[in-house]
């Protein structure tokens, strides 16, 4: 059976991907091909002509106006995936008809909707507003995972691994040290995950791009939707400055970490990540420092969860694991992802 | 950078500074205390027939329910 949650929104792709060159990804094991119409708005359909199969991605395949015509036999679609003229006849068969997918761009993600399209419309797109809103800059990437998407949830709802696989970078002692709170509102489908850190040493990735050389306060606040999107609100403070009464907050440096997981294959997953900042707005030394390091913090969760993958790969179904206190989120997590199959 | 909105069906659970144990509080006001985190979200999710005690070692550990 298909460990893929169906009937959701995933990220495809950042928006700036999809043109007018034809692009193709796999998202939870189905190849779907992208394109922008003239208007600018993005098709998506899938990858494979219903004749011979050939993937319409594939030069020669090519636009002509709104429509794609397959490289290999000339078999012609619109942007809804109908086929509209096959090679040396006038008739076109009833059955010659790409799958198309709903699409909606937000925030600079390019969502699409995975299962039955009736539930489209219905279905929650979860937000990440600061990638895209006045007062935030942000950085983006998104590196290709050969591991399976549930290491990526257990990576990302207990940061206490940063302070042993990301140390140097963003990992402090105080990470694995400090107590969570874990909450799930089970109406909302959402998993929060708090760490407030109140004395903390400054990990490189914030004193560089904050400039603060002391302690600091900090704040980790996580906030799960699954299966797709994952938010780490992080508030950097010089230490024992707090939020005003008033929820104001002059006095700290806000990140917003961004991450979308979405699965390519059972054993894939598409990493997208993204750093929005509410300070050094124009400064492009800050947005170059958090872009590399983050891909550099990225890419050392990448190496152990490929590792990781091909051990596991091995194991036989329902292996030994040990749960312990940091597991708690994460454990939420596997949850709900379960309730949504 | 506020906290979550509180919904009617918030599950929480607190690990208890100073402490390894784990307080868990269920949207009815139930509240358990253990040390090991797959106990304590069985003891969550099994509203509303919360077990006693959410530590499967412990017969005496706090459960209350305070809630409506």
């Amino acid at each position: 059976m298909s460990e893929f949650v169906r009937n959701q929104w995933y990220v495809a792709a950042y928006g700036r991907e999809i043109g007018r060159q034809l692009f193709s990804r796999t998202v939870c094991g189905e190849s779907i091909l992208f394109w922008r119409t003239e208007a600018g708005e993005v098709a998506a359909m899938s990858d494979r002509c219903v004749h011979r199969r050939f993937p319409l991605s594939q030069e020669p395949s090519h636009l002509v106006g709104d429509t794609v015509v397959c490289g290999y036999h000339g078999f012609t679609y619109d942007r809804g995936g109908a086929c509209v003229a096959v090679p040396g006849q006038a008739r076109i068969p009833r059955t010659a008809r790409l799958t198309s997918y709903p699409v909606t761009e937000l925030d600079g993600f390019v969502w699409v909707f995975i299962g039955d399209p009736a539930h489209a419309a219905t279905t929650r797109v979860p937000r990440a507003p600061w990638l895209d809103m006045p007062g935030w800059t942000a950085v983006s990437g998104m590196e290709p995972l050969a591991a399976r998407y549930s290491l990526l949830v257990d990576n990302l709802l207990d940061l206490s691994h940063e302070t042993y696989l990301h140390g140097g970078y963003i990992g402090t002692p105080e990470v694995a040290e400090t107590p969570i709170v874990t909450r799930v509102d089970e109406d909302a489908g959402i998993v929060y995950v708090s760490r407030r850190m109140a004395d903390a040493a400054c990990p490189p990735f914030y004193a560089k791009s904050t400039g603060i050389t002391g302690r600091i306060t900090r704040w980790q606040d996580i906030e799960f939707t699954p299966p797709c999107l994952y938010l780490l609100h992080s508030r950097i403070a010089p230490v024992g400055v707090l939020p005003n009464a008033d929820g104001t907050d002059p006095g700290a440096f806000h990140v917003e970490v961004v991450y979308a997981l979405t699965p390519e294959t059972e054993r894939s997953t598409h990493d997208f990540w993204a750093v929005a900042r509410d300070f050094a707005l124009e400064d492009q030394g800050v947005s170059d420092f958090l872009a590399e390091n983050n891909r550099t913090v990225v890419l050392q969760d990448v190496a152990a969860l490929n590792v990781l993958e091909q051990v596991i790969a091995t194991e036989p179904d329902g292996y030994q694991e040990l749960s312990i206190n940091i597991d708690t989120g994460g454990l939420a997590a596997r949850r709900m992802i379960a309730k949504l199959r | 950078m506020t906290g979550p909105k509180i919904g009617p069906k918030m599950l929480r659970v607190d690990w208890l500074p100073g402490s390894d144990q784990l307080r868990g509080r269920c949207h009815c006001g139930a509240e358990s205390v253990a040390d090991d985190p797959v106990a304590m979200w069985r003891w969550l999710l099994a509203h509303p027939d919360h077990p006693s005690s959410a530590d499967p070692l412990s017969s005496s550990a706090g459960c209350r329910r305070d809630g409506p």
